[in-house]
Parts: structure tokens; C-alpha cells; sequence
């Protein structure tokens, strides 16, 4: 098991990491996601013992990792460039960690080739890295990186220099690949997508510090606070006033919603934030729903399975939402969310997190 | 426009560097080979001739390996450290290393002759602790003494190649190594070593070409039985007057030379294959260990001392007086002096020209001077040829190097044998000494203007067409502008090769028109401490005039 305690360290003078703790469950897939700068990829490198941290740990199986050098960890990183070595075939790649551990030429060539098949390599070996395509080259450096089987597979944007197709199947792959083997990896990226899709434990980056943490349901049911919710795709946010505690209403520009809050009690009139999920829902509906809100279709998107609906309301704001009924541009209707599908945060938290995006 | 035209044009502007080449450098050249041919047959390869030729080559192969081996000792931990970390003073020692490479000759000879030399600080230090009435220690006219000057002339060629293959070496290549394992030592023998190895062939062989070509240096701090082939090819063409002999040295040593450059220009080819730049700064990082610290101190320290030491004691020496030179007995009595400068303008009678020292400041400047404009014409007009003369241009542009590959010497030695008569006589016509220079800084030119023009794009001049400018409207409107640059720093750059160079005019330079280094080399070779006074004010005042133009060059280029 791995776990990082207390880390911090700075770049440039200025801290990137500013105490990150967490652990990641044996065979299990966790996944760094934060916005690009957030220090995502300095953690993996301190993991892997490239970076020095300038305080806390690094814990292996409640072993400090911190006098041991990268070599000696029997980690595993994919860079987000590959940093496949040009001067090397595809099989010597691939080969490089086995023969690091001075096993015997057959398991070594066993062992290769057994990783370039597991990534549908395997005419490949004695190609020249050079001339392979990008979705190949990612191919060889996962091969590289899980030949030595390594006690933990590291991920910087495995996918981040892929086009969208090849990220899509690619991504499948990977998966399965890493259930297969039962690796413990940490997968890290900025694509809230990828790592809804890859993730067993998720870990939200911002600001330096892991500001929410658990499964990937758990953090798109409840995002810990605004700007979390905006980084998970979440848009549809409106200021509001407390007006009652119990049951918990905002009054807002659209209308009088009833939630549930998000973090530390809220105060009678108190300015908040208050999220409105747009998950797919029978919310055309309007009755039997709590929160009742009347606005003006003005877009509206064909998805695979569902419409994009944009709503306009009398105050101007517009929000978006998903639904499988057909609706007409221009209509204008009443629509129903349950209380679970409003979140209210206080509105102090929010500019904490707006000024902090602003400074960085 | 036809490809007629172009061909017709491309002829046109063919006319003049042909010509100049042909009659300057081709001409020459081939009637050393005649003459190196003629003693082949007459002599045959008689043991005696064949001896003659083999013992400089020897000589000349056995220092120049040894420099090469020393320099690249001293160069790789250098350009390593230049490669990874950051460290204070790091811009004003890259640009203290570039000295060495603008400074002629005849400049590092007359410093290392006032460090080490029997009137140097170290002799003179020595002297008086201890007392002594003749210098202690012979550290000139020896081979540590020639190669300390190769070393400190090509360890910047190694910090630059090696050190810039280094730098943009991706850093995750050897992260990836060891983190799949690979303990530092292994990290560097199968990732790093065999990554930038071409480099350091390339700039080996580079750093082994000019020791092997070096004249200047061993001219002056060599001594009896340690002359190279270019030293031999002096010896015997203007001391033994054996011309055969001396030719067939030049033939001998213009193979070695273009077998040489050939190896190097594969290796660059190769060093530039499978190399991805790195973003600005990644991989580099600011010592922090103790261990790395005592490194980068060391090796900071060690380039100051190298490159900093010889030419303060040019300077000081300069403007110092020492009374024990005079013969006068006891204590050593130094003081500030400005004579030897002053002395610079005075013509005695006893001196070794017709005219003032100060007068070969004048011819120097003035060599120079028309060596740049001769230079840069021959330059912008080949460019031009180049330019319009397609696929055929490569092996025209390699054709083009030749005189790069040629010694100094050698063409002075062609010069002698060809032009010795009338209306071109080495004798008689002094310009000889500014198209000699020319060809030596025509292939530094050309490198210089050629990347500029051919970086106009074209569409820029079809833009001017098309508004309206005739063909000579377009030159001055797009071209010219663009060029200005370039061939201002190619100016400057071939004035101070001609400012510096030594081989070619020890041949050609007539008694009553010395250059500075002329100058220089006849005080040196001369006893007595007004002459090494003078010799020594001589060579800080080119270490100055060179210093400048390379300030000029180096601000242009930013």
C-alpha cells in the first residue's frame, strides 16, 4: 500500500504541494485529477523518487521510502512524452527493466515479449521507436513500464498526446489491462472523463492539497465545493440568499429552492452558491418535485442518448440539463428537481476558491 | 521565370568567386602539389624522404592526440556541468570561455610566454623568493607548454558541442532508466554515453583537427624537435628554402586534414539525428548536494584560473617594469609602466623594421579592413550562386569548404611558389596579405550569409513583384534589409581572423609592412627586455582590438 504523508514542496519559490496526504489501496486504480499546473506530476515524481520533497513521507507498505533511490523502488512510471529510449529497438525498450534486474536472457526475452503482447505489440520487438505512431509509442512505453512487474504502475497523461479516437479505445484497453493484472496504479490526468472511466478511488487536486477524495460516484454525486464542481463539468450555479434553515431554502433570481448543504452548517441569510445537477431526469415532469423552476428553451443538443437542453430564466440566466424528451426551441415550461439534485455552498468558500484560480 | 534565366544568372554571379578562388586558391594549390609530386618521382620514396615526412607526422599526430586526450579530460566534466546545473556567474563564464576562440595565436603564445616563459610572473616569482639571478625553471619550448595552450584554446569546443548535445538531451530518457531500475553508473553507460557520443566524437575530432593544423602556438612555444608538419612546412620553405620538400609536407598534411573534416562532419550529421529539444531550463537545476557543490566549484574555479590567468598575465606584464631585467643586480624592483607602449612609436635605429612598431597596428587595420570587404563580396555573391544554382549547390557548398581544410601555411607556401613574378609578386605586392586573409575567413563568411539569405522566404520577394518593384527595387527593399545583419557580423568576423592571422602572412608580409602578429613574433624571437616589453604591449593592444570586435559581433547577434 501506498501512502504519502504530509507532502509538500514548492517550484520556483512558490509551493505547488502543500501537504498532500493520501493512501492508494493494493491493486486498485487510483487517479490524480486536477487541472493542468495543479502539481499532479511533481507528486508522481516525488513517488518515484525523482523529486526530493521538501517535507513529509512516502510510505510503501509503511516503509519511508525517503533513502531509497529511484532504482531500488521497483516502481513503474509512464511518461507523458513515453521517454522511450531513441537509440534502442522496441524488444531492447521493453527489455531495459529486466535486464536491470539481472535475470537470465530467456525469462528476460519470455518476459518481453509477453509484455508486448499484452499491448497487441507482438510483431513489433525489433522495430525501431522511432518510426512508430503515436498510439503505438504510448503502447511500447506501457509494455516497458509493466514488464519488470512493478509493485506500483505510475501514469502521467498516458493519453494526453493521443487524438480523441485512439484516447477513446485506448483508454478501454487500459483498463482491462490494468484489472487483468491486478497492478496497484496511480493514474494521473486532467480529463475528468478519463478518470471517471479508469478510477476506483479518485483524488481531487487543487490548490496544492487534496481538497476531496473516494469513489468516482461518490465525488460526481457531492462535489465538495463550487469550483469542484466546475472542474467535474458541472455548470449550472446560482447565487442565493438562506431563507429558511429546516428544510434547508435559497431564494434565488430563478425561483425558491429547497437542498441539501454541502460542508459546515449555513446560517439564516447567508449568501451561498447553489448547484443545480443536470443529470438525465424525468424533471420535465414538474410534479412531485420539491423545487419548481420556469424557464425558455433556447438550444438544444442531440446527444447519443440524451438532448442537451439550454434553458433560459427571467433574470438571464442560463442553465443546462439533459433529458430524453424531445422539447421545442422557444418552449416555455415548468420544470421539477429533487432536493438531492441541489446543492447549496456557501457563497464565502466559492470566492476562496475564484480568487485562488484568479492568482494562479 | 524560366529555369533558363536562373541557370544564366546563377552563371553570372558564378563569374568572380571562381575566378577568385581559382586564381588564389586553386592555382596555388595545385602547384604545391605539383612540386610535392615532382620530388616524389625525382627522389623517389627514398627512406631519407620518406623519414623527413614521417617524423613531423608523428610528431604532429602524437601532440595532438595527447592535447585532444587532455582537453576532452578536462572538457567533458566542464560541458557537463554547463549541461545540468545552474550556478552563479554561469552567463559571464560562457562568455569568458568564448574567448579563446577569437584570440589569435600569436596573442595566447605572448601570454603563456608571460606566465611561464624566462621573463614570466612564475619565473619571476620564483626569482625573487628565492633569490635567484636566472629564471629557474624552463617551462617554455616544451610539449606540456603546447599542449597547455591546445587545452586552452579547444576545451570551449567540447563545452559547446558536447555540452549543447547535453543540454538537449531529453532528461526523462535517463529518468525513465533509472526508474525501470538502472543504478547511475548503468544510467550513464546505456542511456547517456551512448546518446551524446557522437557529439563528443564530433567535437574530438574537431579539437584534434585544429591541434593538428596548429602553427602559431607551436611555432612559439614549441622548440628544437618539436616542430608539426606546419612548423616543418615554415621551417623548411623559408629557412631551409627546400620548396620541394615543403610542398610535399603541405600535400601530406592537407590530406590528413581533409580526412579529418570529412570524419567530422559524418559524426555531426549523426549527433543531430534522435535529439528532441527540451523545454527552456527543464533537467537543469542548481548544485545542492555537498558533493555537487564541491564539483561545480571545482570546475568553475579550474575554467577561471585556465582561461583568466594567461591573459592577466599578458596585460599586467605589459605594464610592468622590472629592473632586474636590465641586468642590474640584487632585488627584483617592479613598477607600473607605460614604456613599452610608448616605445611602440618610436622608429630607432636599431629596430627590427624600417618603420615605427605602431605601424603595424596601421597595416594590420588596414589588411583587415579590406579583407572584409573582399571577404563579404566573395561571400554575398556565393550566396546569391548558391542560392540560384538547385541540387548542384550541396556539392558546390562542400567544394566551397575546401579552404577551410586548408593551413595557413600551406597556401602561403603556394603563394610563394606561384606568385613570384611579375605583375603579382609576393615581393613587391602587399595586397597579397588581405586576399590570403580573405580565403581563410571567405568559408566563415559564407556560413554566416548563406543561413540569412536563405531564410528570406520567397514569397516575401514575389510580394514586393507584385506591388510593383522592379528586380534591383526588390534587392534594396527586402533583401538588403534583411541581410544587413548577417553580413555585418560576417564583416567583423573575417576582420578579426585577418586582425589574428599568423601562418599565411609569415609568408607573405614584407619587412616594411609587419601585421601585429608579425610584429609580435619578432619582438618575442628577439632578446632583451625592451623587445618582450614591447611584445607584450603589442599583444594586449590585438587582445583588446579582438575583444572589442567580438563584443560588437555578440551584441549584434542578439
Amino acid at each position: 500500500m501506498l501512502e504519502l504523508d504530509q507532502v509538500w514542496k514548492a517550484y520556483l519559490g512558490k509551493p505547488l504541494l502543500r501537504g498532500i496526504s493520501l493512501k492508494v489501496e493494493v491493486g486498485k486504480t487510483a487517479c490524480l485529477l486536477g487541472p493542468s499546473g495543479s502539481g499532479k506530476s511533481t507528486l508522481l515524481r516525488i513517488i518515484a523518487g525523482l523529486e526530493i520533497p521538501e517535507r513529509g513521507k512516502v510510505l510503501w507498505k509503511g516503509q519511508d521510502l525517503s533513502g531509497i533511490p529511484v532504482h531500488q523502488r521497483e516502481f513503474g512510471l509512464m511518461f507523458q512524452d513515453y521517454a522511450l529510449f531513441p537509440h534502442r529497438s522496441v524488444y531492447e525498450n521493453v527489455a531495459f527493466g529486466l535486464r536491470m534486474q539481472n535475470l537470465p536472457k530467456e525469462t528476460i526475452r519470455e518476459r518481453a515479449l509477453e509484455a508486448l503482447n499484452m499491448v497487441n505489440l507482438a510483431g513489433f520487438a525489433s522495430r525501431k521507436v522511432t518510426d512508430l505512431s503515436g498510439g503505438e509509442q504510448q503502447r511500447v512505453a506501457l509494455a516497458r513500464a509493466l514488464a519488470p512487474r512493478p509493485r506500483l504502475l505510475m501514469l502521467d497523461e498516458p493519453l494526453g498526446a493521443l487524438d480523441r479516437t485512439l484516447r477513446e479505445s485506448l483508454l478501454e484497453e487500459l483498463r482491462k489491462l490494468l484489472r487483468k493484472t491486478g497492478i496497484t496504479a496511480i493514474y494521473v490526468t486532467h480529463d475528468q472523463e478519463e478518470a471517471f472511466f479508469i478510477a476506483d478511488q479518485l483524488f481531487l487536486l487543487h490548490d496544492g492539497l487534496v481538497i476531496q477524495q473516494g469513489s468516482p460516484v461518490s465525488l460526481y454525486d457531492c462535489p465538495i465545493n463550487p469550483w469542484a464542481a466546475r472542474f467535474l463539468g458541472m455548470s449550472n450555479l446560482v447565487e442565493g440568499c438562506v431563507s429558511s434553515l429546516n428544510p434547508l431554502k435559497v431564494s434565488t433570481p430563478i425561483g425558491e429552492l429547497t437542498g441539501k448543504i454541502v460542508g459546515k452548517a449555513a446560517r439564516l441569510k447567508e449568501q451561498v452558491v447553489v448547484l443545480l445537477k443536470s443529470d438525465i431526469g424525468d424533471w420535465c415532469n414538474r410534479n412531485g418535485f420539491l423545487n419548481q423552476i420556469y424557464g425558455k428553451v433556447i438550444d438544444v443538443v442531440f446527444r447519443e442518448h440524451s438532448y442537451r437542453v439550454k434553458l433560459r430564466f427571467k433574470n438571464g440566466q442560463e442553465l443546462t440539463f439533459f433529458t430524453s424528451v424531445v422539447l421545442e426551441l422557444g418552449q416555455e415550461l415548468w420544470i421539477g428537481l429533487p432536493p438531492e439534485s441541489v446543492l447549496v455552498y456557501s457563497a464565502e468558500e466559492d470566492a476562496l476558491c475564484e480568487r485562488s484560480r484568479s492568482s494562479s | 521565370m524560366s529555369k533558363r534565366f536562373n541557370f544564366n544568372g546563377a552563371i553570372l554571379l558564378w563569374i568572380a568567386p571562381i575566378a577568385f578562388l581559382g586564381l588564389f586558391f586553386f592555382y596555388p594549390l595545385l602547384a604545391v602539389f605539383r612540386v610535392a609530386g615532382e620530388i616524389a618521382i625525382t627522389e623517389g620514396f627514398s627512406v631519407d624522404l620518406l623519414e623527413r615526412v614521417w617524423k613531423p607526422l608523428g610528431f604532429t599526430v602524437y601532440q595532438a592526440g595527447l592535447s585532444t586526450l587532455i582537453t576532452l579530460l578536462i572538457g567533458l566534466p566542464a560541458a557537463y556541468l554547463f549541461a545540468r546545473y545552474e550556478f552563479v556567474g554561469k552567463k559571464a563564464l560562457r562568455v569568458l570561455i568564448l574567448l579563446p576562440f577569437i584570440l589569435p595565436t600569436v596573442v595566447v603564445a605572448a601570454s603563456f610566454n608571460a606566465l611561464l616563459g624566462p621573463r614570466g610572473w612564475i619565473n619571476i616569482f620564483l626569482m625573487s623568493i628565492l633569490g635567484l639571478e636566472s629564471p629557474p625553471m624552463q617551462l617554455l619550448q616544451s610539449l606540456p607548454a603546447i599542449i597547455l595552450a591546445h587545452v586552452f584554446y579547444n576545451t570551449t569546443i567540447i563545452i559547446r558541442v558536447v555540452g549543447s548535445a547535453w543540454e538537449q538531451l531529453n532528461p526523462r530518457w535517463e529518468e525513465a532508466a533509472s526508474v525501470l531500475g538502472a543504478p547511475p553508473g548503468r544510467v550513464w553507460w546505456e542511456i547517456t554515453r551512448p546518446l551524446i557520443q557522437p557529439s563528443i566524437l564530433a567535437a574530438s575530432l574537431l579539437v584534434f583537427l585544429f591541434d593538428f593544423t596548429s602553427f602559431g602556438v607551436i611555432l612559439m612555444l614549441g622548440g628544437p624537435g618539436l616542430a608539426t608538419l606546419e612548423v616543418e612546412i615554415y621551417i623548411q620553405a623559408l629557412q631551409m628554402l627546400n620548396l620541394p620538400l615543403a610542398g610535399l609536407l603541405s600535400a601530406v598534411q592537407l590530406i590528413c586534414t581533409l580526412i579529418l573534416m570529412s570524419g567530422y562532419s559524418f559524426f555531426t550529421r549523426q549527433s543531430t539525428l534522435g535529439l528532441i529539444p527540451r523545454l527552456f531550463g527543464e533537467g537543469v537545476r542548481r548544485p545542492h548536494r555537498w558533493k555537487e557543490i564541491v564539483y561545480s566549484w571545482m570546475i568553475v574555479g579550474f575554467l577561471v584560473v585556465l582561461f583568466v590567468t594567461p591573459l592577466a598575465a599578458l596585460g599586467f606584464r605589459s605594464i610592468t617594469k622590472l629592473d632586474a631585467n636590465r641586468g642590474e643586480r640584487g632585488e627584483i624592483q617592479a613598477g607600473l609602466t607605460l614604456d613599452y607602449y610608448q616605445e611602440l612609436f618610436i622608429n630607432r635605429r636599431q629596430s627590427l623594421f624600417y618603420v615605427p612598431p605602431l605601424a603595424a597596428v596601421r597595416n594590420s587595420l588596414i589588411y583587415a579592413g579590406l579583407t572584409a570587404v573582399i571577404s563579404l563580396s566573395l561571400g554575398v555573391l556565393t550566396a546569391y550562386a548558391l542560392r540560384r544554382s538547385g541540387k548542384i549547390s550541396r556539392v558546390i557548398d562542400a567544394f566551397l569548404m575546401l579552404p577551410l581544410g586548408t593551413s595557413a601555411v600551406t597556401l602561403g607556401l603556394g603563394y610563394i611558389l606561384v606568385f613570384n613574378r611579375p605583375p603579382i609578386d609576393v615581393r613587391t605586392f602587399p595586397l597579397l596579405v588581405p586576399v590570403a586573409h580573405s580565403l581563410v575567413a571567405f568559408p566563415f563568411v559564407l556560413r554566416t550569409v548563406l543561413p540569412a539569405l536563405l531564410s528570406i522566404p520567397g514569397s516575401l520577394r514575389q510580394a514586393a513583384a507584385v506591388m510593383g518593384a522592379s528586380p534591383l527595387r526588390v534587392w534594396w527593399e527586402v533583401d538588403r534589409p534583411l541581410l544587413t545583419k548577417a553580413a555585418l557580423v560576417g564583416a567583423i568576423f573575417s576582420f578579426t581572423i585577418s586582425l589574428g592571422e599568423f601562418g599565411a602572412t609569415t609568408f607573405l608580409s614584407r619587412p616594411e609592412f609587419p601585421t601585429m602578429p608579425v610584429a609580435i613574433f619578432r619582438f618575442l624571437a628577439q632578446p632583451g627586455a625592451l623587445n618582450y616589453g614591447q611584445a607584450m604591449a603589442m599583444a594586449t593592444l590585438l587582445l583588446v582590438i579582438c575583444g572589442v570586435s567580438i563584443y560588437l559581433v555578440d551584441k549584434m547577434d542578439r
